[in-house]
């Protein structure tokens, strides 16, 4: 019996351990944090030298990317990330920009569950002197800066690309991540309105979300093959949804044309063989080394616009943009290869060592 | 036909309830759009039911015993990641499935402890686990995006035996040896005393310390095979794989089931027909093509009628099962 309670004990010491690892010490917060290097650390670790990150939800693989990416930036600029999950609660997220004012973090960076909730905080922050930088989402707030990339447009491209491949008339669908999440909400938008202003042959029969997994994404793209048997061709707010929708339409006997955003290098052998007719880099990494880029410099007292705008490139095989192009599309686009060249390239690109300028590419 | 018979008949037929209920939608639903009904996305709807139906029956099990595990969502995500991760690291799948293994007993043996034998309420204990889980896989999942591509797992999520996939067939399998386990074995017998009345089963001699342990353990085996089944038909394995949803989804079928949230009633077969009826309504709500924005308002609504009518089904049943006792004989 004695060894039993030591050994109660023991479990649920580790369990505690473990907690703590996972999540930082207590806060009032309650998501999951860490820092760069990975060691445990305070949820709301503070000083100038601490950048307070907060995500909508870090379990979603393109922040996993992201935080990967951005820990390095962190190490190469010398200051401290601190990630914080907001999973997708408005309140969550301004309850933890709160407490990063309170302990006067360097800077704050922030994706917007809802921009309007933010503009309170992003008051106090300022006034406060902590710069806050709202990633993927215009805030139109006092004195932040916005780290933005032209999702909208991008999204218009594929569906041109995605519409031409499949000569301008058939079914499409649409995979989104989850409504209300701006970067998806926008994606969709972009590809929906261009579809039906500019090709009026092609039927949008149907756009699902799918909070964003990949499993979801299967059972949705499963329910495709037996409603619309004649689908010619789909497209992802996120990579990883096309591949998980064309694995199981390939499943069904069913080859649809597709489309995505992110850049994936996971997507490259349908870029190559043709599947997929285009992609868009914009490369987790690459945004998340940025965007802890911006805000170490801007910790650092440098001077950046407010807004900031990072290149973004299309991608596609070489035989499918000649193909767009004898079509009637032209596009410049970057070979995978050239892609993912790009996407490993972060420090090159944003490093500390590139002056401020590199930080955007001018009001887009 | 006698009154009493007559009652006994009712009574039989609002035994199955949840079996109604599904019947009641599909012919509701198929006269909305013939496509769900259509042979081909009723297969589909049953493929998509097959982890929802594994995980709620590990839900069955703790929720018979009064328990609830709320960390197991996570934990599908978490085994998944495991066992992709040792996948594509080039390890064999029995390797992986070992792993897999491993993590889920881990899991399972820390909410036992917690719950039977540190005395925690299991709301908090596995709530606590649940966060712990989650940062485990942020731990572990760095690429952010696994892709596997084992042919034997392959062949669980997308083939077919004639005209059943196996992953059906394997739900199937498993659902037979829970339900084998829950009528047949001591701990069946115990779990669901131990839900009708944990004093009494103490007195009669249940431990009820060990019986806890291994009710989270089972359920950390559904876990397990759920996790599996999510990797062998999605080939792109991401840490946001289970979580809240597919554990809602799955209490939801459990209750749905039949399965009583206080503890002591519910069978295994009403589970896995309750898994039919939630991947039915997600399933519909897609082929209807309902707006994204709606999709969840539209589930949820459809969900709560469902379980208002199981619940007056379920009064109108013990009303008539009160009658039959009180007849006179």
């Amino acid at each position: 019996m004695h060894a039993v309670k030591r050994f109660t004990a023991l479990a649920a010491l580790v369990a505690v351990a473990l907690l703590a690892v996972a999540c930082g010490s207590s806060d009032d917060d309650g998501g999951g944090a860490s820092t760069a290097g990975g060691a445990a650390a305070p949820a709301v670790e503070g000083g100038r030298g601490t950048l307070g990150v907060v995500a909508i939800d870090l379990q979603n693989s393109f922040f996993v990317k992201m935080k990967k990416a951005g820990d390095e930036a962190a190490a190469d600029y010398g200051v401290k990330a601190n990630w914080q999950s907001a999973q997708g609660s408005v309140e969550r997220q301004i309850s933890i920009v709160e407490s990063m004012i309170r302990q006067r973090v360097g800077a704050i960076l922030v994706d917007p569950i809802d921009k309007n909730a933010l503009k309170p905080v992003i008051a106090k922050a300022t006034a406060a002197g902590i710069p806050f930088i709202s990633m993927g989402n215009k805030v139109e707030g006092d004195g932040n800066h916005n780290t933005l990339y032209p999702d909208y447009e991008d999204m218009a491209q594929v569906a041109r690309a995605l519409a031409t491949s499949i000569g301008g008339e058939g079914e499409v669908g649409m995979l989104v991540g989850g409504r209300g999440n701006f970067v998806s909400d926008t994606r969709e938008r972009g590809f929906v309105d261009t579809l039906r202003r500019e090709f009026p042959e092609i039927e949008v029969v149907s756009v699902q979300p799918t909070d964003f997994e990949a499993a979801k994404a299967t059972d949705v793209a499963t329910t495709w093959a037996t409603t619309y048997p004649n689908l010619k061709g789909f497209s992802c707010t996120s990579d990883y949804l096309c591949l998980a929708a064309q694995s199981a339409l390939q499943n069904a006997g069913m080859q649809p044309k597709f489309a995505g955003h992110d850049g994936d290098a996971e997507m490259a052998p349908f870029l190559e063989d043709g599947s997929m007719v285009l992609d868009v880099l914009t490369g987790g990494e690459r945004v998340g080394y940025w965007n802890i880029a911006v805000a170490a410099r801007l910790a650092a007292g440098r001077r950046l616009p407010t807004d900031l705008y990072m290149p973004t490139y299309l991608i596609a095989g070489e035989q499918n943009a000649a193909d767009l192009a004898e079509d009637g599309l032209e596009l410049e686009t970057v070979t995978p290869a050239r892609a993912e060249q790009v996407a490993q390239d972060y420090r090159a690109e944003f490093g500390p060592d590139e002056p401020d300028a590199a930080m955007t590419v001018g009001e887009q | 036909m006698t009154a009493q018979h007559r009652k006994t008949a009712v009574l039989r037929l609002l035994g199955i309830a949840p079996v109604l209920l599904l019947v009641a939608l599909l012919v509701v639903f198929g006269l909305i759009d013939g496509r769900v009904v259509d042979p081909d996305n009723l297969r589909n709807v049953a493929v998509q039911a097959a982890p929802i139906a594994l995980l709620a029956l590990g839900a069955h099990v703790v929720l018979l015993s009064g328990g609830i595990d709320l960390s197991a969502g996570f934990a599908v995500g978490l085994c998944a990641v495991v066992i992709a991760q040792r996948l594509t690291g080039g390890d064999g799948l029995l390797v992986a499935l070992l792993v897999g293994l491993a993590v889920a007993l881990a899991v399972g043996a820390v909410n036992g402890l917690l719950v039977g034998y540190a005395k925690l309420p299991p709301f908090v204990a596995t709530l606590a686990t649940m966060v712990m889980v989650q940062g485990a896989t942020l731990k572990l999942a760095t690429s952010g995006v696994l892709l596997t591509n084992d042919p034997t797992l392959r062949t669980l999520g997308v083939e077919r035996v004639g005209p059943i996939p196996v992953a059906v067939v394997a739900t199937a399998v498993v659902g037979a040896l829970m339900w084998a386990a829950m009528r047949g074995t001591r701990f069946g017998i115990r779990t669901g005393a131990i839900g009708s009345d944990a004093d009494a089963a103490r007195f009669s001699g249940v431990d009820l310390r060990r019986q806890q342990l291994l009710i989270y353990v089972v359920s950390a085996l559904m876990v397990l095979a759920c996790a599996v089944l999510v990797v062998s038909r999605t080939p792109v394995v991401t840490p946001n794989v289970g979580g809240v949803s597919l554990l809602l989804d799955a209490i939801a079928a459990a209750v749905i089931g039949g399965t009583s949230i206080f503890g002591g009633r519910g069978t295994v077969g009403g589970v896995l027909v309750g898994a039919l009826i939630i991947a039915l309504v997600t399933n519909a709500l897609r082929v209807f093509g309902v707006d994204p924005s709606s999709l969840d308002l539209y589930k949820g609504t459809i969900i709560v009628i469902a379980l208002l009518l199981d619940a007056a089904i379920r009064i109108a049943r013990s009303r008539v099962a009160a009658g039959v006792a009180g007849a006179p004989r």
